[in-house]
């Protein structure tokens, strides 16, 4: 490079880089509401809750979940959506204790998911350093703590669970890519397809056990052909120490 | 530390360190409404790095292949949800 800043780890890795953003840490998203399971006999959804985070700037942001050391009780994020020029919704699925509606399905009553937010920088702060890229756009500000991608977790395909290092407060990064799905005959006349979606959730034992397990997410009776059964496919998640963050 | 880059806290507690932090910079981020596809990520200046995606939607992280020419990568979205996604070198 002939101008600008480039480091890398003792691998050799990219670790910052001007002409690439470094995100910073921005804070946590707020609770706002709470979406009960819908449906009826049917079809029938599960409820989430609804997250909202507003933002410093205009830029994207990106979102880790919180693991709650709570193991078989799970959460994921489902989306983060902008909905205006600097705020966001994040949608959360989260196993709860509650379970309602026409088939048993889940709505969490929890507000407490913790979903921490980093973004691209958008102003510098006065005093710190920071970094432009070759075309002026600012790309870092070191005031700001970087996201630190502590360790990548991989699950093969149909691996429920793995082991990931020791933390004090885990936060992740991606998705369960878990969406099975199940086609039962019931052999009842009309519609006799009962068919169940799952959707997939973090689950942590508190330790480093690591498990991705199912929620109900939508259940339908249907005159066939049932749904395609899908297993639980490979995926790779980020993991990030957010202890100390505020 | 001997070379390298760290970055500390206001309070003085080592937050980063350029040499022994784990790779993966960060070097574009797009959203995606729903629906849309043909978002295009290019990275011509680190051509030769490994790359993936970082992304709350499924698969979360991609690993790329990159080309001996122009590095891309096109995503869509199939979702109903928008969408986030970052692209990381290492």
């Amino acid at each position: 490079m002939a101008y600008g800043i480039t480091c890398t780890n003792t691998s050799g890795q990219l670790t910052l880089d001007s002409e690439g953003f470094l995100l910073g840490y921005l804070g946590k998203a707020t609770f706002v509401s709470l979406t009960h399971a819908s449906g009826d006999s049917i079809f029938s959804q599960a409820g989430y809750a609804t997250y909202g985070f507003t933002s410093p700037g205009t830029g994207s942001i990106v979102c880790a979940l919180g693991l709650r050391a709570s193991g078989s009780s799970g959460a994921r994020i489902e989306s983060v959506t902008r909905t205006g020029s600097n705020t966001w919704s994040i949608r959360v699925i989260d196993t709860g204790t509650v379970t309602e509606g026409y088939n048993n399905l889940y709505w969490t009553n929890l507000t407490n998911a913790t979903i921490y937010v980093w973004g691209v920088p958008s102003s510098v702060s006065g005093y710190g350093a920071a970094l432009y890229n070759s075309a002026g756009v600012l790309t870092a500000d070191l005031t700001k703590r970087p996201m630190i991608f502590t360790e990548r977790v991989s699950f093969a395909d149909n691996v429920m669970s793995t082991t990931m290092g020791s933390y004090v407060k885990p936060a992740i990064v991606g998705h369960t890519n878990s969406f099975h799905n199940l086609a039962t005959d019931t052999g009842v006349g009309g519609t006799p397809w009962f068919n169940t979606q799952y959707k997939g959730v973090w689950e942590w034992d508190g330790s480093t056990t690591l498990t991705r397990g199912d929620i109900l997410n939508t259940a339908d009776h249907d005159d066939g052909p049932g749904l395609t059964t899908l297993g639980h496919a490979a995926t790779s998640v980020l993991i990030i120490e957010a202890n100390g963050l505020p | 530390m001997a070379y390298g880059l760290q970055i500390l806290s206001n309070t003085g507690t080592l937050v980063w360190d350029s040499t022994t932090v784990n790779g993966g910079l960060v070097v574009d981020l797009k959203e995606f409404a729903p629906g849309v596809s043909g978002g295009v990520f290019s990275y011509p200046n680190w051509a030769g790095h490994s790359a993936f995606l970082i992304t709350n939607d499924s698969p979360s992280l991609v690993s790329l292949s990159t080309s001996s020419g122009m590095p891309v990568v096109t995503v869509a979205n199939s979702s109903t949800e928008g969408r986030e996604y970052a692209l990381a070198v290492l």
